[in-house]
């Protein structure tokens, strides 16, 4: 019995062994953020250019958001939350995580939201789900809360479909997003007795990555399009070389799925089937670096890790406004 | 007379006892048939308001599964291939190199080595899936990208791959049962009209365990066929229609599982996942009858 | 039909010492049967003499056995071989779950079939048909089995399974037949039929039949062979072992106060 387990014990070492020598060093590896232009004959602009996020000129921003029922009073431990949320520290925590800060007058309309609450229901502990996005910035206020306050907050990541189902069932007492609720959605959360608040807690710009040994760096919002719709399926017909496109995106129950198809399936189809889905951001990440022919989307903070390209990086292009609220 | 009396009072206990524990063990027999049943009725139930109101060939046929969205679409032949050529591809290795690893095992090996070998092969069935899973997305998958230079990183064949490894132990135990079940005086027999080892094994051994390696094959495709965290981990769960390996493919159980989370309690798309369920559940329904149907007919050739 | 001499004959079973300096030489044309009280060694000596106990893990032999002048336990003998022109039947009739058919024709299917001119071929159709049905009559079985040939083995009754794997050994054409008890889970009527059969058989090959029925020894057997803890004690002519032993120990197995 022994000897059955110290073969077994051998051939796993061996194998994760030669996992780790097969080149798996993805310290090495990285990935290649691509530019946006609106047209062909547009400027192109980065998601890590924070203004041309802000303002719009990176065409695929969006706004993160977590959902309250009703707004917490003073006495609530998700007033307590929301205000570590939005006060310096807490925006911070966007930033460290690789995601933008809100702007001052955003920022200053959820303060204001803040203000009056008198749902004073949760006290203590509570539990918040849904987005994959959010897991650093969301991990980071919780650790942050704790220390600060002694309340735990729970979080699970099943994607902002399924944690706004979780917040309008009643399973969990605030959601995560990283698109807005659906009318239809605030209807049945309406017509389960919670009274929906949506609160703007970060901005994302939806970075597409591509292997970093792909030539092609720029993209018009129409080639993008006709990539992820089916319509190009090789690198040779959008500028780069002859190989064939792999798509990597994310499923149905996440958020930036639909905040993406919004933003780039402008003509309400739909991915194309041979769309590889993921549920985290995170697998998406690996898939790319490791295929040549290989474009993804992620959150703009997993592109900025895995790219290795600090949150400071700016370019000196005129940005205008098209930053979608987080 | 007080004995006698006696006697009839044990007998009588005794009597009660035992139509007690038969009744009791028929309770038992009758329980799983009816969860069989309810399972079926189940899934039949919730797959009505769907199939009531969609064409079902549209559904059998269709090639876009998209359950969701303003225009939804719920054909689920790329999801039955997804199974199929997973669960074809992973037979067409697990089956040769488990068969052979049970011959070893049974007919070659040394004590010791089936010593060590049978153990290490009955902790492999037990290791969960999602190890597996985890196995396949890190590791084969780069295998299989240096060997086969697919497109994408992560596809069928990786699925395909983790699932053979998957049905082997399975194969082995049961069909290494059946085979040291076939009496020794049948070998005996063989090898005394001057057969060798090789021969005794094909013409009478082999077919003396038929019914049990009939039995083992389809057990672990079952398996295969109802796999879903290694294979989610796996296959890249794209939902196109292809029959190509190297390419991603979602298997019905994979749909199912991604699916239900997303789907809202009373929408069209959650009736629609009961009935790719009632799939599921008729495709192995399916595989067992076959297996019956096998193992009868070698049964009647034999005795 | 070939002679066997055994020379110096020793097995082992791991640190048991199951047979010890056996010498005897069993002849063709008769019948050679070998007696003896439980574990004394008869079933390890007969099986021997086809090599089947090289089956078993732990067995050690040593010494010769010669058939037709080659002793079979020599190194470039190929035992599969030596199968070929022996045959064995068993205590508990063994025949395959295959049809009658089957069962005769396994051997024939494996080892081919050969002419006059010495030449194997692969047997035909015609050529198997025409062995089984030869077989099943020098068995004494072909009248009752004839219209069923293609059912189950498994549906004859004790005696005639035994019968059918008396046909099977024939099949292949042996000089030799080894019999070990292959009475003893049979009826009185089977083994009578089985008796007969033997003394016809006889005729054209050297029998070897091990039994713990001294009666049968006494009805079917020219010769007798007494083996007692591994030791073979004596061996004569039936009649004068049985009427006048020469050996006490045979003499007190013989009447019974001993075995």
């Amino acid at each position: 019995m022994y000897i059955a387990i110290g073969v077994i014990a051998i051939v796993v070492i061996a194998a994760v062994g030669a996992a780790l020598m097969m080149g798996k060093g993805s310290n090495d590896k990285s990935v290649k953020v691509l530019l946006l232009k609106k047209t062909s004959s547009s400027v192109a602009y980065s998601p890590m250019d924070q203004e041309a996020v802000y303002n719009g000129s990176y065409s695929l921003s969006r706004y993160l958001y977590l959902y309250t029922d009703g707004v917490p009073s003073t006495s609530s431990s998700i007033y307590k939350w929301l205000s570590l949320i939005y006060n310096t520290t807490g925006q911070q925590m966007v930033t460290d995580a690789g995601f933008y800060p809100l702007q001052t007058s955003d920022l200053n309309a959820m303060k204001a939201q803040l203000q009056n609450g008198n749902n004073s229901a949760v006290t203590g502990a509570f539990t918040e789900s849904g987005s994959t996005t959010m897991t650093e910035i969301a991990a980071l206020w919780a650790q942050s809360f704790k220390q600060s306050t002694g309340i735990t907050v729970t979080i699970k990541t099943p994607g902002s479909g399924a944690g706004i189902k979780d917040f309008y069932n009643k399973i969990v007492d605030v959601a995560q997003a990283s698109r807005a609720m659906t009318t239809a959605e605030k209807a049945t959360a309406a017509a389960n007795g919670i009274t929906v608040v949506e609160w703007k807690v970060a901005v994302d710009g939806l970075a597409i990555i591509v292997n970093k040994d792909n030539p092609v760096t720029t993209l018009t919002l129409s080639q993008l399009e006709g990539i992820f719709n089916g319509t190009y399926t090789n690198w040779n017909q959008v500028g780069g070389n002859d190989k064939a496109i792999s798509l990597y995106g994310r499923d149905s129950a996440s958020g930036s799925y639909a905040s993406f198809k919004d933003l780039v399936l402008v003509n309400k189809e739909n991915y194309t089937s041979a769309m590889l889905q993921f549920n985290t951001n995170a697998l998406i990440v690996p898939e790319v670096e490791s295929a040549v022919g290989a474009i993804g989307y992620v959150g703009i903070g997993f592109a900025k890790e895995a790219s290795g390209t600090s949150a400071d990086t700016t370019l000196s292009e005129v940005s205008s406004p098209v930053a979608r609220v987080l | 007379m007080v004995a006698l009396k006696s006697k009839k009072n044990n007998r009588y206990m005794r009597k009660i006892f035992e139509g007690g524990m038969t009744g009791l063990l028929l309770a038992c027999a009758l329980v799983s048939v009816l969860v069989l049943l309810m399972v079926f009725m189940f899934l039949l139930g919730n797959s009505l308001p769907f199939l009531q109101n969609n064409d079902i060939w549209q559904f059998l046929t269709g090639t876009h599964w998209l359950p969701f969205g303003d225009f939804p679409s719920y054909g689920i032949l790329p999801l039955f291939v997804g199974t199929l050529m997973v669960t074809l591809v992973a037979s067409l290795i697990a089956i040769p190199v488990g068969l052979g690893a049970t011959i070893y095992l049974s007919e070659i090996a040394s004590p010791q080595v089936r010593n060590v070998l049978k153990p290490v092969i009955e902790i492999l069935a037990g290791i969960p899936s999602v190890i597996y899973g985890l196995f396949a997305a890190l590791v084969l998958s780069d295998w299989i990208m240096v060997i086969f230079e697919p497109n994408t990183r992560l596809n069928a064949l990786n699925g395909a791959l983790i699932l053979a490894v998957m049905m082997i132990p399975i194969m082995v135990s049961v069909a290494e049962e059946a085979l040291n079940s076939v009496p020794r005086n049948l070998r005996e027999a063989s090898l005394a009209l001057g057969a060798t080892r090789w021969e005794t094994l094909k013409m009478t051994i082999v077919p003396a365990a038929l019914p049990g390696i009939v039995a083992a094959i389809i057990l672990s495709m079952g398996r295969a066929v109802g796999e879903t965290m290694a294979v989610i981990m796996a296959t890249g769960n794209s939902t196109q229609f292809t029959f190509n390996i190297l390419a991603s493919m979602r298997p019905l159980t994979a749909a199912l599982a991604i699916d239900v989370p997303e789907a809202t309690v009373g929408s069209m798309a959650y009736y629609s996942l009961f009935a790719v369920g009632l799939v599921l559940f008729i495709i192995t329904f399916a595989l067992n009858l076959v297996a019956e149907y096998v193992l009868a007919r070698f049964k009647e050739a034999y005795h | 039909m070939s002679d066997i001499a055994v020379q110096d004959l020793n097995v082992w079973f791991d640190k048991n010492h199951a047979l010890k300096n056996v010498n005897i030489t069993v002849g063709g044309n008769q019948i050679t049967a070998i007696i003896g009280p439980s574990g004394c060694g008869k079933s390890t000596f007969i099986r021997c003499i086809n090599r089947m106990n090289d089956l078993i893990a732990g067995c050690k032999v040593e010494g010769k056995v010669i058939v037709d002048g080659k002793d079979i336990y020599d190194k470039d003998v190929d035992v599969v071989d030596i199968r070929k022109s022996i045959g064995m039947v068993f205590q508990k009739p063994n025949p395959f779950p295959k049809s009658i058919f089957e069962n005769i024709a396994y051997a024939p299917r494996i080892h081919g079939v050969t002419d006059e001119d010495g030449n194997v071929h692969k047997a035909s159709k015609q050529e198997l048909a025409e062995l089984v049905e030869w077989s099943l009559k020098r068995a004494a079985l072909w009248d009752e089995v004839k219209d069923r040939l293609d059912k189950s083995a498994y549906n004859l009754s004790g005696g005639q399974q035994q019968r059918l794997c008396i046909a099977r050994a024939l099949a292949i054409k042996p000089e030799i037949i080894l019999f070990d008890e292959p009475c003893s889970a049979l009826d009185p009527i089977a083994t009578a039929k089985i008796e007969d059969l033997l003394i016809d058989l006889k005729n054209d090959y050297t029998v070897l039949i091990v039994t713990h029925n001294m009666q049968q020894a006494g009805r079917v057997a020219d010769k007798t062979a007494y083996f007692y803890l591994g030791d073979l004690i004596e061996y004569g002519e039936t009649k004068q072992i049985f009427e006048n032993p020469k050996q006490e120990l045979t003499e007190q197995y013989i009447t019974g106060r001993m075995g």
